[in-house]
């Protein structure tokens, strides 16, 4: 039997994916300050609305779930870009896609890291930008359960968008269109998720879709994504 | 065997130039049956007096909206399989007929609903699925448009229509979701009870009509699309109307 | 036939017609730019084919 030995290459897909993921985090924890825009995004755009509305705390609860999820949206979408974009400029990417890792674990590897920079933080983050909406404790839990499900979905479908126009004039701003019809579906089951919880009623079968929604991603995604690449590689 | 040869452009062209006047025609019978069916046969509705006659506009061209969406998925898997140019360019000629029906769709479910249901807007769950639905045929079409390479253009745009097509029923259902979670206006097609089958027969002869409408139009579309790509080819010089263009003196 | 009462369409005349006529009015204009878009392909290569001779005569 042979064991791995440290200096035989692994074929297997899921070193792929650890590989991808780890480089993506190493080069993300070197622009930290970047990956905190999002979140100062976040909170700005947030607090625009109490201002623009007006401060009455029953107005602001109705609209606290529909705000802060489209909030988080936007947050996202601006960070999209990150995944592929400097991969693609620096011939990265085009490297990646004909090494000896399969293009699908490699696609999910970068997804991942980018949910652990972006959604999960936002998502943690939110409950507590939640509080100036007066919502209650147990809103902006379920508030944070649902950004935690529904984030990977946004990046899944973000990193989509963002394949099909790598390099493209004026890409960000056509990935935005293309993404966020696709994005509809996470909003209505996120806010449902908090609205639900605010009338008093489960909010487990909103979640429930959402945790769905990630499965079926997870399955179909990555291979979608990777054939993408290809498309805008060739 | 036959039919492969209609797949490359140059035998596709005349074939489709001699198709659209036939599709054309039928198009024009089929509206003017059933514009006249719906107007001055059909009774007035019991409920809605006579303003209801607008769905023989905004059924119809809602479900070729649906229709022309899936049509595109259906070319969009031919042409991520078999790689053939012409089922994309395909996709690239239905795209704006299937936008402009949606628009129609919107415009005309509006113009219902003001009288009808008091507002032009009443985000009922098959006017956002259509506004949804308006947004994928304008993100294809930017798609298409923003890349330069053709081949390239060509996938993309297929791949986004398909990863759309999924999408549909997933968004179709989460509208529904939302708006039993609203309870939005409940807004019914069918007017509360059976239609009259005057009514039901205009509307399928109105959708017919569409349906005849947009494979005239988008096969003349394709055509000017094959004549833009194949500007280059030799078998386009040979072109009637072309050969029968004057000489600038 | 009373064209008036027709036209009026139970007072609702603005909806609906604004229904009908915007259906005619888009198709007509579709068909229109369709039409526009063949010939000027159609020229494009017509003048291509010109250009051409014209270098094949001059070298």
């Amino acid at each position: 039997m042979t064991a791995a030995s440290p200096n035989k290459p692994d074929f297997q897909p899921e070193s792929g994916f650890i590989v991808a993921c780890k480089r993506d985090l190493k080069l993300a924890m070197r622009s930290r300050g970047e990956l905190a825009q999002a979140f100062v995004f976040f909170t700005i755009v947030v607090s625009l609305f109490p201002i623009a509305i007006g401060p009455e705390a029953l107005i602001l609860k109705r609209v606290a779930p529909g705000v802060l999820w489209v909030c988080a949206l936007l947050a996202v979408l601006l960070t999209l870009p990150r995944i592929f974009q400097q991969d693609y400029l620096d011939a990265t990417l085009e490297q990646l896609a004909l090494s000896r890792y399969p293009l699908a674990a490699i696609v999910g590897g970068k997804m991942l890291a980018h949910w652990l920079t972006t959604g999960l933080p936002l998502a943690l983050l939110a409950p507590v930008i939640g509080l100036q909406y007066s919502l209650e404790a147990r809103e902006l839990f379920i508030l944070m359960l649902g950004l935690l499900l529904g984030t990977p979905v946004l990046t899944m479908l973000g990193a989509m968008g963002a394949a099909l126009t790598l390099g493209v004039r004026g890409g960000a701003m056509l990935m935005a269109l293309l993404v966020l019809p696709l994005y509809i579906p996470v909003l209505i089951f996120g806010t449902g998720a908090v609205e639900s919880s605010m009338a008093g009623l489960d909010a487990a079968a909103n979640l429930y879709l959402l945790a769905a929604l990630n499965l079926f991603g997870i399955i179909t995604i990555p291979f979608a994504v990777s054939q993408a690449i290809k498309i805008s590689l060739d | 065997m036959s039919l492969f040869k209609y797949s490359a452009p140059s035998t596709f062209y005349p074939l489709a130039g001699k198709l659209v006047p036939w599709f054309g025609t039928l198009a024009f019978l089929l509206c003017a049956t059933g514009l006249y069916l719906g107007l001055f046969v059909a009774p007035e509705d019991f409920q809605q007096g006579e303003v209801y006659r607008i769905i023989f506009i905004h059924v119809p061209t809602a479900w070729m909206a649906m229709f022309i969406y899936l049509v595109m998925a259906g070319y969009a898997v031919l042409s991520l399989i078999y790689q053939t140019r012409l089922s994309a360019m395909m996709i690239e000629a239905l795209a704006p007929t299937g936008a402009l029906f949606t628009a129609l769709a919107l415009w005309t479910g509006a113009l219902w609903g003001k009288p009808t249901w008091g507002t032009y807007w009443a985000w009922d769950a098959r006017m956002t699925s259509t506004l949804i639905l308006l947004f994928l045929y304008i993100g294809y079409i930017a798609l298409v448009n923003a890349i330069e390479d053709k081949k390239r253009a060509d996938k993309a745009g297929a791949l986004l229509v398909l990863v759309g097509s999924v999408n549909v029923p997933i968004i179709y259902f989460s509208v529904q979701w939302w708006n039993t979670l609203h309870q939005g206006a409940s807004i019914s097609v069918s007017q509360g009870n059976k239609m009259a089958t005057i009514m039901l027969v205009s509307m399928l002869i109105m959708a017919l009509a569409c349906w005849m409408y947009a494979i005239a139009v988008s096969l003349c579309r394709v055509r000017a699309i094959i004549l833009t790509r194949e500007k280059n080819a030799t078998w386009v010089a040979d072109i009637a109307e072309i050969k029968g263009m004057k000489e600038p003196r | 036939m009373n064209w008036a009462t027709f036209f009026d369409m139970g007072g609702r005349g603005f909806y609906v017609w604004g229904s009908f006529g915007a259906f005619l009015l888009l198709i007509v204009i579709e068909i229109i730019l369709v039409r526009l878009r063949i010939h000027r392909a159609q020229v494009d290569i017509h003048e291509k084919i010109i250009a051409d001779k014209l270098e094949a005569s001059n070298t």
